[in-house]
C-alpha cells in the first residue's frame, strides 16, 4: 500500500509505533468466477486490491478508489464479504513501521476500463481461476485475508 | 522457524535439495508406509508442512490426496508449486488456514527446525487446522540438544536443527489435544544421516 498523506503526517509524529486503520479489500470476480489480484512492486507478491481509507472517506469510495489506481478498473461493489483484523492482520514495514489493518472486503464486478497496473504501486494485474491463485507468491496478510473470505488453498 | 537464517539457507539450496532428494521415498519403504495409511484414512485436503520442493507431498497427492504445501522458503515453494496442488509460504506456527479445513497433515523433519520451547505452538496450530478425526503424520531425528552447522548441501550457508525424544513428541501431542496412535523409531536407512527416526501418527478427536 503506498503511503497516503495523511498516514505520512501521523508517521512524522509517532515513528514507527503502531497505528490501527481502517482499511478495504476488494475481490472482483467476473463470469467465470475468477478472481482479478495486483502484483505489488515493493514485495513482488500478489496481493488483493485494497488500502487505507483516507480521512473522511466512505469505505465505499476507497473500495472503487483502490479498485481504479491499483487496477485501473472500475467496479462495482457487491456484498461486504467480511470485517477482518486481528494478528495476522498486522504488519511490520522494512522501515519498522507497524500498522494493524482493520479491513472492509467488498466483493464485487468490474463494470469498466481495463485491467492495467499504475506501474507505481502494482505491476501486474490478472485474472485467477479459483483452483489456480497464486499462494506461493503471496504474503502471510494475504493468504489470511484470503482464508477469512473462503478463498484460501483448503477452501476448494 | 526458530533460526531467521534458514529461510535464506533454503533458498540458497532449493535446487540442489530438490536434485538430491526428490526421489528419496524410493529408499525409504517405511515412510512409504506411514503416508499411504494416512492417505487412505484422511480426506481432502492433506497440508505438507515444511513441504521443501514438494517430494513428499507429490507422494501423498498419487494416492488420490489433494495436496497444499506449506514452507517457509519462498524458492522451495515454488518449486513445490510444480508438484502439488497448491503451495505457500508460511510459518508454522502461524498457518494460514481456517480452523478444522483440513483432513491431513504430514510434517516430516519440519519440526526440527523449531527451537524445543516452540514445538507446542506448532502442534497448537496443527490441532487448530485439523478437522476433528484428522490425522497427522510427524518425523524428527532423535537425540538431545540442537545441531549447528555451517554449511548445508556443501553450500556455505548456515544451518540448524533440534533433536528430539520420542516421548517429548508424544507428550507435546498430548498437550496439544491430540490423540497419539502410534508412536516409533527406527535406525537409519543406507543412503540417510546416521541418526535415530522417530514417527509421530496422531489424530484430532
Amino acid at each position: 500500500m503506498a503511503i497516503a498523506p495523511y498516514i505520512r503526517r501521523l508517521r512524522e509524529l509517532v515513528g514507527t509505533e503502531l497505528l490501527v486503520l481502517p482499511s478495504v479489500a476488494v475481490l472482483p470476480r467476473d463470469g467465470a468466477g475468477r478472481v482479478l489480484l495486483v502484483r505489488i512492486i515493493d514485495t513482488g507478491q500478489w496481493a488483493v486490491i485494497g488500502g487505507a481509507i483516507d480521512p473522511d472517506e466512505s469505505p465505499d469510495d476507497a473500495a472503487r478508489r483502490e479498485a481504479e489506481e491499483e487496477a485501473g478498473v472500475t467496479v462495482e461493489l457487491g456484498p461486504i464479504l467480511g470485517v477482518l483484523g486481528g494478528p495476522e492482520f498486522r504488519m511490520t514495514y522494512p522501515n519498522g513501521d507497524e500498522t494493524s489493518y482493520v479491513s472492509t472486503v467488498f466483493a464485487a464486478t468490474v463494470t469498466g476500463g481495463s485491467p492495467r497496473p499504475d506501474g507505481d504501486e502494482t505491476s501486474e494485474v490478472a485474472w485467477f481461476d479459483l483452483d489456480r491463485l497464486p499462494y506461493e507468491e503471496m504474503s502471510a496478510f494475504t493468504l489470511a485475508l484470503l482464508c477469512a473470505v473462503g478463498l484460501g488453498p483448503a477452501a476448494t | 522457524m526458530a533460526w531467521d537464517f534458514l529461510t535464506s539457507s533454503y533458498d540458497a539450496v532449493a535446487t540442489k535439495y530438490e536434485a538430491r532428494f526428490e526421489d528419496e521415498l524410493d529408499d525409504k519403504p517405511r515412510d512409504r508406509e506411514l503416508l499411504e495409511a494416512l492417505a487412505r484414512s484422511v480426506e481432502d485436503p492433506v497440508a505438507d508442512i515444511g513441504c521443501g520442493p514438494g517430494q513428499i507431498g507429490a507422494f501423498v497427492r498419487q494416492q488420490g490426496r489433494r495436496v497444499i504445501g506449506i514452507d517457509l522458503s519462498p524458492e522451495m515453494a515454488k518449486l513445490a508449486k510444480l508438484r502439488l496442488d497448491a503451495a505457500l509460504v508460511a510459518d508454522m506456527r502461524a498457518l494460514p488456514l481456517r480452523r478444522d479445513s483440513v483432513g491431513g497433515l504430514v510434517a516430516f523433519y519440519a519440526v526440527i527446525h523449531l527451537r524445543r520451547a516452540e514445538l507446542g505452538a506448532a502442534l497448537d496450530e496443527f490441532h487448530r487446522v485439523l478437522r476433528p478425526g484428522g490425522r497427522v503424520v510427524l518425523s524428527a531425528h532423535e537425540g538431545t540438544g540442537v545441531v549447528e552447522l555451517d554449511e548445508f548441501l556443501q553450500e556455505p550457508v548456515p544451518f540448524a536443527a533440534t533433536l528430539f525424544g520420542l516421548d517429548e513428541l508424544v507428550g507435546a501431542s498430548h498437550r496439544a489435544g491430540l490423540e497419539v496412535i502410534a508412536a516409533e523409531r527406527r535406525e537409519p536407512y543406507p543412503i540417510e544421516s546416521k541418526t535415530l527416526r522417530l514417527y509421530v501418527e496422531a489424530r484430532k478427536p
